[in-house]
């Protein structure tokens, strides 16, 4: 692999990176307008991060079967 | 992704505005201001970070899975540490919950440095192997 194809994929890796946090930024803040406490928020960021984990598990697992 | 494809989706997300890249991602992820005591707070923020740093970790390894990028073994290298870091997050939270305010956060803001580290090699590695 070319080492302009690595920078690219590097980046695209680290783009994904900044929309997800992004994505995630957004999902509190519609949960601080609707009032959430932030006990909730970090509920919700916990239950967030481990459907996470199962997706990527989930996504693993498929490419090996 | 032909090489073609991979300019345009960077081209794209450096010149649209709104784009992920063009927007600022260390925005903090609390806007609100929290009735609780500062240490709690502190503590709470860094608990939050670490969740929402394992979730874009594991979001990316996700799609590097899917786009076949990398092989089943090495995601799931990555995804174990991920879990093991997430499973120290919840000893932070379980912590902050007993009211070990400052051992809660000096825990999260351990896991926090790990996963900046993390991040990184994903990054770096991300389609090396390609």
């Amino acid at each position: 692999m070319s080492g302009i194809a690595q920078l690219l994929d590097i980046g695209i890796s680290l783009a994904l990176a900044g929309i997800e946090r992004t994505t995630i930024v957004n999902d509190v803040r519609k949960l601080e307008e609707s009032g959430a406490t932030p006990d909730q928020i970090t509920d919700a960021l916990q239950k967030m991060r481990q459907d996470s984990e199962k997706a990527a598990q989930a996504a693993i697992d498929k490419q090996r079967s | 992704m032909t090489h073609a494809l991979r300019i345009t989706f960077l081209s794209l997300l450096f010149l649209l505005p709104g784009c992920g890249l063009m927007k600022d991602t260390t925005e903090p992820l609390h806007k609100q201001q929290s009735t609780e005591s500062a240490p709690v707070t502190a503590a709470r923020t860094a608990i939050d970070e670490a969740n929402a740093l394992l979730t874009s970790v594991n979001r990316v390894i996700t799609q590097n899975v899917n786009d076949k990028i990398w092989t089943a073994a090495q995601a799931q290298g990555y995804l174990n540490e991920s879990k093991a870091s997430g499973k120290k997050v919840d000893d932070a939270r379980n912590l902050l919950r007993l009211g070990f305010v400052n051992e809660a956060k000096t825990e999260a803001e351990a896991i926090k440095v790990v996963l900046i580290a993390l991040q990184r090699r994903i990054a770096t590695e991300a389609r090396k192997e390609k």
